[in-house]
């Protein structure tokens, strides 16, 4: 794929995708991510690396939890921060994205970081606005979510130290997932010898082999010995559409259960981008064991929002 | 008039190129000369240099999109005759998902009737076979037929109900109609946008699955085969699907089928970084279908390539890939187009041209051409050596999106139609 997120010099000029990063902006990203997690540590509450700077959260879907750890990131930078939930603003009147993106970028935005339910919309955006604008991909259809991929792996590095060595299982609702995708990019990237994919072959992409992982449609064989288990939200909207026939089912044949887990690695880590359904993708008292990293995952993703954020907006 | 072409490679009826030294048109007949002398000297002619050019016999394009009737207040039907006419098509096959439906017979006779006050080029509509493309009541076939339907088709919809669809069968067959299928099954290609493929997945782009065409091919070759009903399957796309026409073929089925031009010169590749103008219907396919395209060529398992022409304002392709309006623009740069695909697959050429000009004749008007016998003396002239760029300025239709950006090598410069030039570059 042509990398349009890259400049000439080898820097980040927007964050669309984890796919075609190299390990090296990967690492100086977590390194940076480090020392903000430092600062607060020591009670550094605000730096003031983006002040002065305009960050407009544009998000074409509705989420709460993402968008705020992205406020809260740009707030703790100094910068200031525009929320715009497009659902109920000039889009729905007929306005075009870019027509919506250019005016806002006429009212001296310098950042945009934005969701979107089409994948690659954060590239065409990208790709016809003013290249001195920024763009920061919150989860773009099913392609890509690059910074929950970031921080996962960060979580990851936090727990495990090394890549190098581990065996991973991403678990769900594969092929509806920007998470999953962007998690698989990270994975390989960073040199995880085996990524695993555990899901229903209605929920599984097609030709997913060729991401590098490996395909399982049986939970128990997929998770053995592994040392990172990543959960995925399972979506009502799938029953629905035929792909799986109940939750009960579902967990009773994909939910990560006190007795699965035991087929993994015995420091083997459970993550979960969040939200979570309890008692459908994994079950209640997994969620709260100590082997559960999920509320650590949620710090460790202001820490990576503020590092891509200050990567990509100081001069 | 009398024109006097001189020094022109000609398709011949067999589809070979043939030098020939002098070809006169007088009241629209055509006449080959071995000498010039031979004719009267006494009448004017106009001549034209055929060095470095072809004499196309009879292109027929058999899916198109004219978006009429219902986008009349832009012009679109003028926009697009021209463009069809500068691409040196000389028979256009529309097809019926319009606005409303063609499934009247005062609607195929009125769009006839004003493309032809554009240019006089052939418009041979194909009529729906339901009743508003419903799949529920079968459309008044005959009436349709008698007011300049040239056969019957559901565009981009299929018939769910069986039934419908096993008695649009047997009402085509009683009066020897043609029935031409889009073999897409409308739950597995709704809310898809590319062909289902590792790329797609990667990209999040929702894919189609193979079997939306090859479930419908077998459908229909089934009903074929047991009702008799000729039938010609547009655009198809897959390597199984072109498996199965070919068994049909060999059972002597009455089969045919075409491919879009697309479809021999993109894959799915090339819709990385989310080009919308790569957004195509049937979508852009795997190179191993590819591969199987152009060896079905080479064994007439083809019958016919499309030029898949469906303009779409710039407006609904500027966005985000899955927004965006599936079609491209394709009259002006289908022959160009086909030289190309010749070129880079190393296909001949003459059998290649074939497919987009005497073959699809036969299918459209039940007959052979013959190019010095003929009721019309229709036919292009394409100078290979006249390089050009279709931006956007020089595309006539209202579409201006093609899924290229490279310089195409050859240009129609003349277009005739009964004997009489409408065109000229």
């Amino acid at each position: 794929m042509k990398n349009i997120q890259i400049n000439e010099n080898g820097k980040l000029k927007h964050l669309l995708t984890i796919e075609g990063l190299s390990k090296n902006i990967i690492n100086e990203i977590f390194v940076r991510a480090d020392s903000f997690l430092d600062s607060e540590k020591n009670n550094v509450k605000k730096v003031d690396l983006l002040t002065g700077k305009t960050i407009c959260n544009l998000f074409f879907e509705n989420s709460t939890r993402t968008r705020t750890t992205f406020e809260i990131a740009a707030k703790k930078l100094s910068a200031d921060v525009i929320n715009l939930n497009v659902n109920t603003s000039s889009q729905s009147k007929g306005e075009s994205i870019l027509d919506t993106i250019n005016n806002l970028i006429a009212m001296h935005a310098d950042m945009f970081v934005i969701r979107h339910g089409q994948s690659g919309a954060a590239h065409f955006i990208a790709e016809n606005i003013n290249p001195k604008i920024k763009i920061v991909n919150a989860g773009d259809g099913y392609h890509a979510h690059p910074t929950q991929g970031l921080l996962d792996a960060f979580t990851i590095r936090h727990y495990k130290k090394k890549f190098t060595n581990l065996k991973v299982a991403i678990v769900g609702d594969i092929k509806h997932s920007r998470v999953a995708r962007s998690e698989i990019n990270a994975l390989n990237i960073l040199g995880v010898p085996e990524i695993r994919v555990i899901a229903p072959k209605t929920l599984m992409p097609y030709g997913v082999e060729e991401l590098g992982v490996i395909p399982y449609d049986n939970f128990d064989e997929g998770i053995k010995n592994v040392d990172v288990v990543m959960m995925l939200r399972l979506q009502q909207e799938r029953m629905d559409n035929a792909l799986i026939p109940s939750q009960e089912e579902y967990f009773k044949t994909f939910g990560l259960t006190a007795k699965r887990i035991n087929y993994a690695n015995p420091d083997c880590i459970i993550m979960h981008p969040g939200p979570m359904n309890r008692g459908v993708e994994i079950e209640s008292k997994v969620a709260d064991s100590h082997q559960a990293v999920i509320l650590p995952q949620v710090s460790f993703g202001i820490a990576i929002r503020m590092a891509v954020m200050s990567l990509l907006l100081e001069e | 008039m009398r024109y006097l072409i001189k020094n022109i490679e000609i398709l011949n009826n067999d589809h070979h190129f043939q030098k020939k030294e002098f070809l006169s048109i007088t009241k629209g007949k055509l006449k080959e000369h071995a000498d010039v002398d031979l004719l009267n000297e006494k009448l004017k002619y106009e001549i034209i240099d055929g060095q470095d050019c072809i004499f196309l016999p009879v292109v027929t394009d058999l899916y198109a999109d004219l978006k009429t009737p219902g986008q009349e207040y832009k012009s679109i039907l003028d926009q697009e005759i021209s463009a069809a006419t500068a691409g040196g098509i000389t028979t256009v096959c529309c097809q019926p998902d319009t606005d409303p439906v063609l499934d009247e017979p005062s609607l195929i006779k009125d769009l006839i009737t004003k493309a032809n006050k554009v240019f006089p080029i052939n418009i041979k509509p194909i009529a729906a076979i339901t009743k508003d493309l419903e799949g529920q009541q079968i459309a008044e076939m005959k009436e349709l037929y008698d007011a300049g339907a040239i056969g019957f088709s559901q565009a981009e919809k299929s018939i769910i109900n069986t039934k419908v669809l096993l008695r649009a069968f047997e009402y085509a067959k009683t009066f020897g109609f043609t029935l031409f299928l889009r073999a897409s099954e409308n739950f597995l290609t709704e809310n898809t946008f590319a062909n289902e493929s590792a790329i797609a997945t990667r990209l999040g782009i929702r894919g189609s699955n193979k079997n939306a065409e090859v479930i419908e091919v077998l459908k229909y070759i089934a009903l074929s085969k047991e009702i008799g009903t000729k039938i010609h399957l547009s655009k198809i796309s897959c390597r199984e699907s072109l498996e199965i026409i070919a068994r049909a073929k060999n059972e002597n089925i009455n089969v045919s089928c075409d491919v879009s031009i697309n479809q021999l010169l993109f894959t799915d590749q090339d819709i990385d970084l989310y080009n919308s103008n790569y957004h195509l219907s049937p979508p852009l396919r795997s190179k191993s279908d590819q591969d199987s395209i152009l060896e079905s060529i080479e064994l007439n398992i083809i019958d016919a390539v499309c030029s898949d022409h469906r303009p779409v304002e710039d407006d609904k392709k500027r966005l985000p890939f899955e927004e965006s309006e599936s079609g491209a623009s394709s009259f002006e740069t289908f022959i160009p187009l086909t030289f190309k695909a010749a070129k880079i697959h190393r296909l001949n050429l003459e059998h290649l041209l074939s497919k987009i000009s005497y073959s699809p004749y036969k299918i459209v008007y039940g007959e052979s051409y013959d190019y010095l016998n003929n009721k019309n003396t229709d036919f292009c002239i394409y100078n290979k050596s006249h390089n050009w760029v279709a931006s956007p300025n020089e595309l006539k239709s209202s579409g201006k999106n093609v899924p290229f950006n490279w310089e195409l090598e050859g240009r129609v410069t003349h277009t005739f139609v009964d004997g009489m030039k409408i065109y000229q570059l």
